[in-house]
């Protein structure tokens, strides 16, 4: 019956038959998973793990495995803006999983405390609707994995410690001051320095998505 | 002049660690104002991505689950796809592209471990002459490199034959004809990297010594099985006479050579090892 069923999604599914597609839609559900379980409220130098023993690599299991049972005949959007609302979905219900009968019962700056903060609560800064638009937002989060990719092949140790501090743990210049050896400025100088260089490098990598209206101007 | 790009990005910086007003834009050039508003669109999106993980290959995320063999196996492998394959295999391990322009090949690296796989286009990863010859190429090359792994791109699974410098080097084979060495097995990519890193780097329990230097030493009973084990062994021997008959005396005995390690162990002991070894000898006799 398991065969049968294997064989059917293999013969209908079309990101099966797609697999650099399928890759690249797992990599951002994976991103997607993290942002949503480590990218709020979170302190930086806490490690990345879920109370109860989940961990984002089980959660994008779940997602990957629903996206590939999703009916291709019900779709009525893209499989990466439907992929991006499976992988917010089972990461939100498992920080709920997480968070059972344990908020209200912990102190601040518990280790095990588990905060949870509403999107509208997160600082100001980008533009919040494009978060909420899953084509948008798959297309934003595919550019920082372009990023990403750049920065591990073109960086040194050290402004790859600055650039992932800053960027993507939310870590402060004075923390990163301490760990490179340097004043918080230079840190911030260093900062601003190599993500310029990085968007100028991504305006030419052809997998940099520009779709949705935030390239890099010439 | 500073970039009114970098003032307002750290303005933006200021803003998210310090609470400080959010910078106002309007002052800038159009194409400036652009730059701004796509690092601080991407540092809203980066944040919480992890950029030091590796994603688990697709395959190890739904091995175990029903959709287990839904994928149809890679036939036409590539540097990136063997790359991504071995990133799934051991989260210690370090794993990039040597972008060889001849013949790239992905390397697997931990401590002092370096092992490269190498492509060839073939349903099975069989040492020919001219793969033996990329190989020692690759050896030459690179002294660092412990292994090599020949990858068969078009075999379903990606089989892999790990080999060593001893594998392609000029040997002398004995009388019979047979190998010197036996080469691993060709395994499944996955397979073939795991088992060499579990061979190379072995990952063993933990163990608590402070636990194991908390519990006190039974002295006694450690030289009663020391002895014990060794009366035994001698006394199985094939002695004669009365060499056979003294060691045959002491079995039963033990309890002698455990209570002179104790009495020799207690602290100010004057005993004397030799005289009192003789004296059991004696009586054993």
């Amino acid at each position: 019956m398991r065969t049968q069923l294997v064989r059917t999604a293999r013969l209908t599914h079309p990101l099966v038959a797609d697999r650099a597609r399928l890759e690249k839609i797992t990599d951002n559900m994976s991103a997607q998973i993290q942002k949503v379980i480590y990218g709020r409220g979170r302190n930086p130098g806490s490690e990345r793990a879920l109370h109860g023993g989940e961990s984002a690599e089980d959660v994008l299991q779940d997602a990957l495995i629903a996206l590939l049972e999703y009916d291709p005949g019900k779709l009525r959007t893209t499989w990466e803006a439907l992929s991006v609302g499976i992988a917010r979905k089972k990461a939100f219900a498992a920080l709920r999983r997480a968070t059972r009968g344990r908020r209200g019962r912990t102190d601040p700056g518990d280790p095990d405390e588990v905060t949870v903060i509403p999107l509208e609560a997160a600082p100001e800064m980008g533009d919040a609707a494009d978060d909420r638009d899953p084509e948008r937002a798959f297309e934003r989060t595919q550019q920082q994995l372009v990023l990403l990719r750049l920065a591990r092949e073109t960086l040194s140790d050290r402004e790859r410690t600055v650039f992932f501090g800053i960027h993507f743990d939310g870590t402060t210049r004075a923390a990163l001051a301490e760990e490179v050896g340097v004043t918080p400025q230079a840190v911030g100088q260093m900062y601003v320095r190599v993500v310029k260089a990085l968007y100028e490098a991504a305006r030419t990598d052809p997998e940099f998505p520009t779709t949705a209206g935030q390239g890099w101007p010439a | 002049m500073t970039d009114p790009v970098d003032a307002a990005v750290l303005a933006f910086l200021d803003h998210l660690e310090s609470g400080a007003p959010r910078p106002d834009l309007d002052h800038l050039a159009q194409p400036d104002r652009a730059r701004v508003r796509t690092i601080v669109n991407g540092l809203v999106t980066a944040r919480g991505i992890d950029p030091r993980a590796e994603r688990p290959a697709i395959e190890s995320l739904l091995d175990g689950t029903p959709l287990a063999g839904l994928l149809p196996a890679h036939t036409t492998g590539d540097v990136t796809a063997v790359r991504r394959l071995l990133r799934g295999v051991d989260h210690r391990a370090t794993v990039d592209i040597d972008p060889a322009p001849e013949h790239p090949t992905v390397v697997l690296s931990y401590l002092d471990l370096r092992a490269r796989f190498l492509l060839v286009p073939s349903d099975a990863p069989t040492v020919t002459a001219g793969v033996r010859g990329l190989v020692e190429a690759i050896f030459d090359g690179d002294p660092d490199t412990s292994r090599v792994g020949i990858v068969a791109s078009a075999s379903p699974e990606l089989l892999t034959q790990v080999l060593s410098v001893d594998d392609v080097a000029d040997t002398i084979t004995t009388p019979r004809g047979e190998r010197h060495t036996r080469r691993e097995p060709p395994l499944p990519l996955a397979l073939a990297a795991r088992r060499l890193l579990e061979q190379s780097a072995p990952e063993w329990p933990s163990f608590d010594f402070d636990r194991a230097n908390s519990s006190p030493l039974d002295v006694a009973g450690v030289a009663a099985e020391i002895a014990g084990r060794i009366i035994a062994r001698e006394s199985a021997r094939s002695y004669r006479g009365d060499k056979r008959r003294a060691h045959r005396a002491l079995l039963g005995h033990e309890h002698l050579f455990a209570d002179l390690v104790v009495k020799v162990a207690a602290q100010g002991s004057a005993i004397d090892l030799d005289e009192e070894i003789s004296r059991i000898t004696r009586a054993a006799a």
